[in-house]
């Protein structure tokens, strides 16, 4: 038995409490930083003063997945989340904000002023790498949700992370204030660790919404089968996150990066494992989702 | 009783924290062991396994703070790292009830099919994550495991941890834990 193999639970459980059922690492109890409401209230006056529309939600997002770090790591991240909660709205916006991140003025919108703010805030401290890396996920966000259906000539095949937001994995490393070296980042453990812990998150959501729902994963099932194969794909993919994040203290030894450098990389290696379950529990606290809980 | 025996050993865990050599100690210090050692073992900190060591580590934190660190600074030097290791889990009743905890996390975290013994495989996770030389472990593991089945039982792992860190004997297999003195 793996340890996302608790027991298969009966149909009739709606499909969080499956999930959760299912998945041992999704069971418990998902810790929230013990100054969460200082975090909220914080981002909310952040968000009014930004012009954008606050989101407790995006804070306690935050504040789970960084459960244990200082609160200025928290805050920063609540930021971002709360931005980016108002960027999946008006997908649009994408296409400003790149300038802004390409060293372009702000226009008068809220979502680009924001943006400049946090990138401003944030984009000095890393290296040209990061900035490439995160601007990359930005431009790939932009195609998967303003033209879901195409993908330009000679491009890599889309992948459901692309449209859930590859950046905001970009975005612990600032928010912690690390920078994870060149070789681990580029190792295809770490690509593997990202790309993973991004689709286990958007399939919970698939599997949280349940029949019906079109987000970033095709479904082209009935809908009795449907939902048993969303849950089997979570438990699959968290077997092949766990399977990635083992393989990285090996990565670390094998390049000879130092052991504060391997700190760095396990401090960001950690917030990926922790994503996924921070992102459930955020689903089901989202009023969209909240009857199902 | 050698007391230089266990302060050396006490510099050598507080150097398993003091990862950039300052002589000073945070919370995020101890903590980012505790994400070595998960990631090393691919457990989520959010799992029961995962939380168990994380609160371990907290409390840890919680217990040598609340000792030694007078002035609230949330920095703990090498020193006060001594004093209050020794006050609290040495001379101190507080190992069983603090301290032991997170090393059972941490055995359990090594035993990863549950049949209560430790192969020499997760135990170099674990180890590396301290940062023990990998030519270490090797010796090392042959010396904790006394009867040579090749395995370490998790009840032997958690009374090596307690040697390590409270015994002032020289002869304890647990002084071996970390590689040689």
């Amino acid at each position: 038995m793996t340890r996302t193999e608790v027991h298969r639970p009966p149909h009739a459980v709606p499909p969080p409490a499956r999930l959760a059922e299912r998945l041992a690492a999704l069971a418990m109890p998902c810790p929230v930083h013990p100054s969460i409401h200082l975090v909220e209230a914080a981002t909310s006056d952040w968000a009014r003063t930004s012009g954008l529309d606050p989101d407790p939600a995006a804070a306690r997002l935050a504040g789970r997945a960084f459960a244990r770090c200082e609160t200025g790591a928290v805050t920063r991240l609540a930021r971002w989340l709360t931005w980016m909660s108002c960027l999946r709205r008006t997908p649009e916006a994408l296409t400003p904000v790149l300038a802004v991140a390409a060293g372009g003025e702000p226009g008068r919108a809220p979502l680009e002023r924001a943006f400049s703010g946090l990138w401003t805030a944030c984009a000095p401290e890393m290296g040209d790498a990061w900035r490439e890396r995160f601007t990359a996920g930005l431009a790939a966000q932009r195609e998967a949700l303003l033209s879901p259906g195409t993908t330009s000539a000679g491009d890599r095949t889309r992948s459901p992370v692309d449209a859930f937001g590859r950046y905001l994995f970009d975005l612990v490393e600032p928010c912690l204030g690390v920078e994870v070296p060149a070789p681990v980042w580029r190792s295809t453990h770490w690509r593997a660790l990202v790309e993973v812990s991004g689709e286990v998150a958007a399939r919970c959501e698939e599997a949280v919404a349940g029949p019906g729902h079109t987000g970033a994963i095709s479904v082209e099932r009935s809908n009795s089968g449907a939902e048993e194969w969303k849950i089997d794909g979570v438990a699959t993919r968290m077997e092949e996150l766990w399977t990635a994040a083992r393989a990285i203290p090996a990565l670390v030894e094998r390049h000879d990066l130092g052991f504060t450098a391997g700190r760095e990389a396990t401090r960001v290696a950690c917030a990926f494992l922790t994503i996924p379950r921070a992102y459930l529990e955020w689903l089901l606290e989202t009023p969209r989702y909240r009857h199902l809980a | 009783m050698s007391t230089t025996l266990l302060n050396h050993k006490l510099d050598r865990a507080f150097g398993h924290m003091d990862v950039d050599g300052d002589g000073s100690i945070e919370r995020e210090d101890l903590l980012g062991l505790g994400a070595r050692i998960l990631v090393g073992f691919g457990e989520a900190p959010t799992s029961h396994a995962g939380s168990r060591l994380a609160q371990g580590f907290e409390e840890i934190w919680r217990t040598l703070a609340a000792e030694i660190d007078t002035d609230g600074d949330g920095v703990i030097s090498s020193e006060e790292f001594r004093a209050g290791m020794t006050s609290a889990f040495v001379e101190g009743d507080r190992f069983d009830t603090v301290f032991a905890p997170a090393a059972e996390a941490l055995a359990g975290l090594c035993d990863t099919d549950g049949d209560g013994a430790v192969g020499p495989d997760e135990f170099w996770i674990m180890m590396a994550a301290f940062g023990t030389p990998r030519e270490d472990v090797r010796a090392t593991f042959e010396r904790l495991d006394g009867d040579g089945d090749g395995v370490v039982s998790v009840g032997e792992l958690v009374e090596a941890t307690r040697q390590f860190y409270t015994s002032a004997d020289p002869d304890v297999v647990g002084n071996w834990l970390f590689g040689p003195l």
